[in-house]
C-alpha cells in the first residue's frame, strides 16, 4: 500500500497492485509477471520486497528465474531489495533483465520515469 | 424433577452422545425378547431412583438366555431401597479397560457451573469426592461464554485421562455441557464413560467385565447416567 | 530499557509442532529469545528442537514458569487458544494468526476487559526488544539496540521504517506491530503510554493505516498527554473507497471515515510531523534525536 502511495507521490499513476505473498517461488513470481505484463494500463512494473524471513537472495534467484521464464521482458522492470541478505540479493539479480535499485523511494521513482518514456514512446 | 436411566439415556442419544442399544420391560418375557433382540452380553439394569443400584443387586449382567431369564427374575419385583422394583432396562454390554467420571453442575459458592472429570468412575464420585478429592478435576465456566474447547480438554487432562482417548472424552465433555446449559438441568453426569481395549470411548454402556474378571455381583455395579432437570410442575 | 518484552521473558509457542510454529519458534530462540515451552493439545511428552511440549498452556506455565506466549495456531482454533492464555494469567500474549474470524475476535476483547494479560495481535508481525528478546516473525537482524520505539499496523511497515532508522545508526528500544485487524488487543494509546513511561524511549514512530479512527483517538491521545516526541506515516493516501488494501482492517467506509487524509490532519493537529514517505519519518527522528 505504501508503494502505491510513493508512485502517486513521485507523479506516477498505480495501474494495479498484487501482493505476491510471503516466500519468492519463481513459478509464483512468474505467474504475477504474466498478469501485470497483460495489462495494457501497466508502463512499468516496480518490485518493492523487503526480505524479512525470506532472504533476499533467494528472492533475487526466484525473480531471475521467472524473468527467465520470458523471450522477451515487455515492460522495464525496476526490483528493490532491502532487508536480510539484501546485499547478496542485489548481486544475484541480473541487470540484464532489471534495474535494480536499493531504496524504495529511488526504485519508485525510477519506474515512474520508465512509465513516463513509455508512454511518450 | 429426576430423571430414569431409560430417560437420561434418550436425552444423551439426543444430543448426540452415542448411547449402547437398550429396551425398557416390564416382565420376564419381554426382558428376555430384548435381549435376544439386542444380543449378548446384556446388563438388565433396575429402573428406580436410589444410588447404588449395583451393589444393592439392582444391575445384573448376563452372558445368555438362561442367565437373562435369571437376572429378570430377580431384578423385577424386588424391593431397592424401599422401592419395588418395576421395569427394567435390557442393554448391550462391553468389556472395558477404564472407567471414567464425567459431569458438570453448579458450583453454588462460585455462583458459576463447574465441569469434573476423574479418572476414577464407575463408583459412587460422592465418595470419590470424599476420600481423593484430588482424583477429580475441576473447571469453572463463564456462563458468558460456554465452555471453551480449551476448557474442555484442560480438565481431562488434568484428570489424568490417557491421551489416546482425550479428544473424545472433551468432546463428550463439551455436548454434555451445552445439554446442561440448554436443559437447565442442575446435575448432569455420565458415569462411567468406558474406555475399551481398543481405545475406543463408549459412554452410558453398561460394562462387561474383561474375560479374566469376574462376571458376577460387584464387577457390575454400573452407576446409572443420570440428569437431574428442575421441576416445574 | 524496553517495554513489555526482555531478556528475561520466558515464552510458551502455541501451536509449535506446526510447521510456521516450529519455524518461527526456532527462528525466535536463534535471536535469543528464552523459549521455555510448547503448548499443542494431544502433543504434550514430546519435544520441539529441544522444547517441552505441554498438553495445556496452563501446565506449560505452570511446570516452566512461563509469563508470555505466542499463538500460531490455524485461524479456527486460534480464538480458543488466546483464551486459553489469557486465563492462564500470563502477563502477555502475541497472536500472530491471520484470519481470526471478527465474531471470536469480539468475544476476546470482551475477556481482555477482565482480565490483566495484554494481548498483541493478532494478524501482527509480534514484539522485539532488539538484543534481547523477540517474539514473533519480525526479521531479528534488520534491528538494532537505541532509544526509538516504533508501533504500527502492518509489518512490512514497520521493517521499512527500522531499516531506515538503522541504516542512520539510529537504533530502537522496542517494536510493536500491532497488527491489522479490525479487532486488537494492543492499540496505539496503549503502546504510546507504555512508550511515555519508558525512560530510555526518546522518540516514538507510529504507523497507521487506512481504515477505523484508531489514528484519530491516538493522536488526541499524544496531544494531551505525551512529552516524548512522535513521528508518524500513514499508509493509504492512494487507496480507492470501499476497497480493503492488504489487511482485513484497512479499509476507507463507504461513509467517508477512516481517510488517511482525516488521520494525517489529525496527526499534524497534534504537532505529530507525518512523512510522505518512510525515509522523510527517518528524518523527523533524526531532528527529535
Amino acid at each position: 500500500m505504501t508503494t502505491l502511495d510513493l508512485v502517486d507521490h513521485y507523479g506516477g499513476s498505480p495501474a494495479n497492485f498484487l501482493d505476491i505473498g510471503g516466500g519468492a517461488k519463481a513459478e509464483r513470481v512468474a505467474n504475477a509477471l504474466d498478469m501485470v505484463f497483460s495489462d495494457e494500463n501497466v508502463d512499468a512494473v516496480v518490485f518493492n520486497i523487503f526480505g524479512g524471513i525470506t532472504r533476499g537472495d533467494e528472492v533475487a534467484k526466484g525473480i531471475n528465474d521467472a524473468l527467465g521464464q520470458f523471450d522477451e521482458i515487455p515492460k522495464p522492470v525496476v526490483v528493490r531489495l532491502a532487508g536480510t541478505n539484501a546485499e547478496e540479493g542485489r548481486e544475484i539479480l541480473n541487470d540484464e533483465l532489471v534495474t535494480v535499485e536499493e531504496t524504495l523511494e529511488d526504485a519508485v521513482q525510477r519506474a515512474v520515469e520508465y512509465a513516463d518514456a513509455e508512454v511518450e514512446q | 424433577m429426576k430423571l430414569h436411566e431409560y430417560q437420561a439415556k434418550s436425552v444423551f442419544a439426543d444430543a448426540g452422545i452415542p448411547t449402547p442399544a437398550s429396551t425398557l420391560a416390564s416382565s420376564v418375557d419381554e426382558v428376555v425378547e430384548a435381549a435376544e433382540d439386542i444380543g449378548y452380553p446384556v446388563a438388565v439394569k433396575a429402573q428406580v431412583h436410589v444410588g447404588g443400584r449395583g451393589k444393592a443387586g439392582g444391575i445384573k449382567l448376563a452372558e445368555d438366555r438362561e442367565e437373562t431369564e435369571q437376572a429378570a427374575e430377580d431384578i423385577l419385583g424386588m424391593d431397592l431401597k424401599g422401592y419395588t422394583v418395576e421395569t427394567v432396562l435390557v442393554e448391550e454390554a462391553v468389556d472395558f479397560k477404564n472407567e471414567l467420571y464425567v459431569g458438570v453442575t453448579m458450583d453454588r459458592g462460585e455462583g458459576k457451573p463447574v465441569a469434573m472429570v476423574s479418572t476414577k468412575g464407575g463408583v459412587n464420585i460422592e465418595e470419590v469426592a470424599e476420600e481423593d478429592p484430588d482424583a477429580i478435576a475441576r473447571e469453572h465456566v463463564d456462563p458468558a461464554f460456554g465452555m471453551h474447547p480449551y476448557q474442555a480438554r484442560k480438565v481431562v487432562y488434568d484428570a489424568g485421562v490417557p491421551r489416546e482417548v482425550a479428544s473424545d472424552v472433551a468432546s463428550i465433555l463439551t455436548t454434555l455441557f451445552q445439554l446442561w446449559d440448554d436443559s437447565d438441568a442442575s446435575d448432569i453426569e455420565i458415569n462411567p464413560v468406558m474406555v475399551t481395549e481398543d481405545d475406543e470411548v463408549r459412554t452410558n454402556w453398561s460394562r462387561r467385565q474383561a474375560s479374566t474378571a469376574s462376571t458376577t455381583s460387584a464387577s457390575t455395579a454400573t452407576r446409572a447416567s443420570s440428569v437431574t432437570v428442575p421441576d416445574w410442575s | 530499557m524496553s517495554v513489555l518484552v526482555d531478556d528475561e521473558t520466558r515464552v510458551i509457542v502455541q501451536g509449535i509442532t506446526g510447521g510456521e510454529g516450529k519455524f518461527h519458534a526456532e527462528q525466535m530462540m536463534e535471536y535469543g529469545t528464552n523459549v521455555v515451552a510448547g503448548a499443542v493439545p494431544g502433543k504434550g511428552g514430546q519435544e520441539v528442537s529441544g522444547v517441552p511440549v505441554y498438553d495445556t498452556v496452563d501446565r506449560a506455565a505452570r511446570e516452566e514458569d512461563a509469563d508470555a506466549s505466542v499463538v500460531f495456531v490455524p485461524p479456527t482454533f486460534a480464538a480458543d487458544a488466546i483464551f486459553e492464555a489469557l486465563d492462564t494469567s500470563l502477563d502477555l500474549v502475541v497472536a500472530i494468526t491471520e484470519g481470526i474470524p471478527t465474531q471470536d475476535m469480539s468475544k476476546v476483547h470482551k475477556r481482555l476487559s477482565e482480565v490483566d494479560t495484554r494481548l498483541i495481535g493478532p494478524n501482527c508481525p509480534g514484539i522485539i526488544t532488539p538484543g534481547e528478546s523477540k517474539l514473533g516473525i519480525l526479521p531479528g537482524n534488520i534491528f538494532e539496540s537505541g532509544n526509538v520505539g516504533l508501533v504500527s499496523r502492518s509489518g512490512t511497515l514497520t521493517y521499512q521504517v527500522v531499516d531506515n532508522l538503522t541504516n542512520r545508526g539510529i537504533g530502537q528500544t522496542t517494536a510493536i506491530g500491532i497488527g491489522g485487524d479490525p479487532i486488537i488487543g494492543t492499540d496505539f494509546i496503549d503502546a504510546l503510554e507504555l512508550f511515555e513511561a519508558d525512560p530510555d524511549t526518546k522518540a516514538v514512530v507510529m504507523c497507521g493505516e487506512i481504515g477505523g479512527e484508531d489514528e484519530e483517538e491516538a493522536a488526541r491521545y499524544i496531544a494531551e498527554n505525551m512529552d516524548t516526541p512522535v513521528a508518524g506515516f500513514i499508509a493509504g493516501r492512494t487507496a480507492p473507497p470501499g476497497k480493503r488494501m492488504g489487511h482485513a482492517g484497512a479499509i476507507v467506509s463507504g461513509s467517508g471515515t477512516g481517510t488517511a487524509e482525516s488521520k494525517i490532519n489529525a496527526l499534524n493537529d497534534a504537532g505529530v510531523p507525518v512523512g510522505d514517505t518512510p525515509n522523510e519519518v527517518a528524518d523527523y527522528i533524526e531532528d527529535f534525536l
